[in-house]
């Protein structure tokens, strides 16, 4: 990704020094350098391209391209790939672990976007004060997200053990009734979502908080001279005016979420049953485990297919009468 | 979750390039060292072992030490991988045409392999060597024969046994285990033994009045979703076959007496409370529960192989037993499992690939690794050095040799297992956890196998 962020920088604009030495040897050959300097002028933006295009091409476009064309073949990468056709395709429609993969991640996605969300914007509005020690909280709440995820996995695992674990020695010291959690088919997917949204609600967190100090003074106090009480303010001053960041958060989280992982690699390897078997995660059973690489290929296809059209759909009704600018 | 998106798809095609690239400056290398060693005349050649156990990893350092001194023109360098990435690793290495010379082979991917052209055929090096086969096990042998020829030389096996905390029985005045029965109907003195050395908060075992199966303290044993270090065994002594042949298509486990034997491994949970419960035995942490609640002294006995001694013997504070398992209503049937080296089918240096695989197989490499406790040998008569090796240690390992000489099966032997076995696993899951009787269970298991096994995806 960091190819892409650097094009922004492509944008050079050329010092005067370069400028006057071309003049002085325009005067001896003017036409000729006057051509060798529109032509360096308009290689250098390719030039200075080039090594993040040839990022973008060795690690996304091709791989993505060679994912696509592999998803028409029977390959165990042991033995020559076999051209199959859509046969792939034809078996995910009658693969009931595949259908049942992709029913479970919505699941999860669900348990985890809006909850995620809502806490995210909460903590924001908490942090965005200025009193003394701000600064440790913020750190503090963003500190998950910074941790590797197959650490986080296997702590809370620990966590979550139905007979030694933290969280049932809690629940039963206030009387509550002990849970399964990972060890149990209905529990484990909504623990592993929790996992996942206290890794991540600090960081989405972050771009709420930029986006609130990004709102300007003068709208709450001419509101408050209006007489709006604090609820008012928030859904009317607030709320619209962080769209684009509450758009970009749910782009990039919803999308985060339907790729869920590692968490489930670490925890659960897809149990008890199938229960937490994301999607993603039987891709990779099917692509690392059991060698099915065209099978997964085209489970990795419909999953960007997938995911495409979640995304335009997000653009088109969270996208819709957002405002970018607040100058 | 933003980044997260970026990571995972970016990572994969980082890797897998740098894998590429990886493969590509292995093979300028070696082909550079290939000319350089023609152009002189030592001809040393250094050829890549790869392997997953890095307790056994100690073992075979020593003895390639030796080797390396009886044949100073090769060189070998380990790569150690855990049993989770080792063979993916190994299977990208091989579609890039850059796997180790030689590596470890197991009887879940063997047929894969084979099937698939990627490992040398052993037959014609065997009989050019004269390497005597009659002193390995027979049935490791044949583990790794495929179509009349051998791919791998047996080096070392393993069986299943009890594992028991010697200071528990001592101190709960129980015999120890050493001789226990099982049948399906009453569980045998095995249930028996197990209720005895369960105890609840109030110091009551199961059966006795006020036993609360809510507050046990400590277990008696532990039933848990493996196949080869629980289940198998107890199928096998009730005379269930898991596969209907090597290289077969049909898994056979749905029988009556599979029902009736996966019940009476589930009574031990819900029935008779001997086993701790069957949240804490699925798929993803059974193992390593039963393990860390032995270690930790709350588990009295538990199944286990002998490749578990080091790491469980070595984090134990008190003295470990190891009993022979139960005897069935078919006698006493253990797994036998037995490693084998495979030799890449496109290694530049067969000849030394093959010098290294005949002695990893040879009498004096097995000695080495026998006597120093590491594993099992692969010949019969070298057996003894290893179980002196753990008396020393205080650890008495022979029931493990008396069941590889008695009754044993081996692990099924089929292509794509690995996903057959997957779908087993998860159907266990829910009956472990009491979600699905085990006739359904199993009806499903053999289902979703059979599926697999006859080509699905």
């Amino acid at each position: 990704m960091g190819g892409v962020s650097s094009h922004a920088h492509v944008d050079l604009k050329y010092g005067d020094g370069g400028m006057s030495t071309t003049i002085s040897t325009r005067t001896v050959h003017s036409d000729k350098s006057l051509m060798r300097e529109k032509m360096a002028r308009s290689l250098a933006p390719y030039l200075l391209v080039f090594p993040s295009f040839v990022g973008v091409m060795a690690f996304m476009l091709i791989p993505a391209l060679a994912v696509i064309v592999i998803s028409f073949f029977k390959w165990n990468m042991l033995s020559p790939p076999n051209y199959v056709g859509l046969h792939n395709y034809v078996d995910i429609l009658h693969d009931p672990i595949a259908l049942h993969s992709i029913v479970t991640t919505a699941y999860y996605v669900l348990l985890n976007i809006p909850l995620q969300t809502v806490v995210a914007i909460m903590l924001a509005l908490l942090l965005n004060r200025r009193l003394p020690g701000m600064g440790i909280f913020r750190a503090l709440f963003v500190l998950p997200w910074l941790a590797a995820p197959v650490a986080i996995s296997v702590v809370w695992q620990w966590v979550f053990d139905p007979t030694s674990g933290v969280f049932d020695a809690l629940l039963s010291s206030i009387g509550l009734p002990r849970l399964q959690w990972l060890a149990s088919p209905t529990e484990a997917l909504p623990a592993v979502a929790l996992v996942n949204i206290w890794q991540w609600t600090g960081y989405n967190m972050l771009f709420f908080l930029a986006g609130l100090q990004g709102i300007p003074k003068y709208l709450y106090e001419a509101s408050e001279l209006d007489g709006s009480g604090k609820v008012r303010q928030f859904f009317s001053i607030t709320l619209p005016l962080l769209r684009p960041t509450l758009l970009f958060v749910l782009v990039t989280s919803v999308i985060g979420s339907f790729q869920v992982f590692d968490t489930v690699y670490v925890m659960t390897q897809g149990g008890p049953g199938t229960s937490t078997n994301v999607y993603n995660f039987y891709i990779f059973q099917q692509g690392f485990q059991f060698f099915h690489m065209g099978y997964a290929a085209a489970l990795s296809v419909i999953l960007f297919v997938v995911i495409l059209l979640v995304t335009l759909f997000q653009m088109r009704f969270v996208g819709k009468r957002t405002t970018y600018d607040l100058g | 979750m933003k980044l997260k998106k970026k990571i995972l798809s970016v990572i994969p095609a980082v890797s897998l390039l740098t894998l590429a690239g990886c493969g590509v400056s292995n093979d300028t290398s070696t082909s550079a060292l290939k000319s350089q060693e023609s152009a002189s005349t030592s001809h040393v050649v250094t050829l890549r072992y790869m392997l997953w156990d890095p307790n056994e990893e100690i073992g075979y350092k020593k003895s390639i030490a030796v080797f390396e001194k009886l044949h100073p023109n090769i060189k070998v360098q380990i790569e150690q991988y855990p049993w989770s990435q080792y063979w993916q690793k190994l299977q990208t290495e091989m579609a890039a045409g850059t796997a180790p010379d030689l590596f470890w082979d197991h009887v879940t991917y063997f047929p894969t392999f084979v099937t698939n052209g990627q490992l040398l055929n052993l037959t014609p090096y065997i009989k050019q060597s004269h390497v005597n086969l009659k002193q390995y096990y027979p049935n490791l042998v044949k583990q790794y024969e495929y179509q009349g020829n051998i791919y791998g030389l047996p080096k070392d096996w393993d069986t299943i046994a009890i594992f028991y905390n010697k200071d528990l029985f001592a101190k709960d005045h129980v015999a120890p285990p050493t001789n226990l029965t099982w049948n399906p109907s009453t569980g045998g003195t095995l249930v028996k033994t197990a209720e005895q050395m369960t105890v609840d908060k109030n110091g009551k075992h199961p059966g006795q009045p006020g036993f609360n199966p809510n507050q046990i303290v400590q277990y008696g044993f532990m039933s848990y979703n493996s196949n080869q270090s629980f289940y198998y065994n107890f199928l096998a002594e009730n005379g269930v076959q898991v596969l209907n042949k090597q290289f077969g298509t049909q898994v056979l486990m749905d029988t009556p007496q599979g029902v009736q034997t996966m019940q009476s491994l589930m009574n031990l949970i819900y029935k008779y409370h001997v086993s701790p419960p069957g949240s804490e035995g699925t798929l993803a942490n059974g193992g390593a529960n039963a393990q860390r609640l032995f270690e930790q002294g709350k588990l009295a006995m538990y199944t286990d192989g002998d490749w578990d001694l080091t790491p469980v013997v070595s984090s134990c504070k008190f003295h470990v037993g190891i009993a022979l398992l139960p005897v069935g209503p078919k006698g006493r049937v253990s797994v036998m499992n037995g490693l084998s080296d495979a030799i890449y089918a496109k290694t530049k240096f067969p000849k030394q690939a093959w010098e290294l695989e005949e002695w990893l197989a040879s009498p004096q490499s097995e000695k080495i690794l026998a006597s120093g406790g590491y594993v099992w040998p692969g010949i019969p008569s070298e057996a003894p050095l290893f179980a002196k090796a753990w008396a020393k240690k205080g650890v008495d390992v022979t029931p493990f040799l008396t069941e590889s000489k008695g009754k044993t099966i081996s692990f099924p032997i089929t292509q794509n297992w690995g996903q057959a076995e997957n779908a087993i696993d998860k159907e266990f899951d829910l009956m472990w956890l009491n979600k699905v009787s085990p006739q359904q269970a199993l009806q499903q298991a053999v289902q979703q196998a059979d599926g697999a096994l006859a080509g699905g995806q």
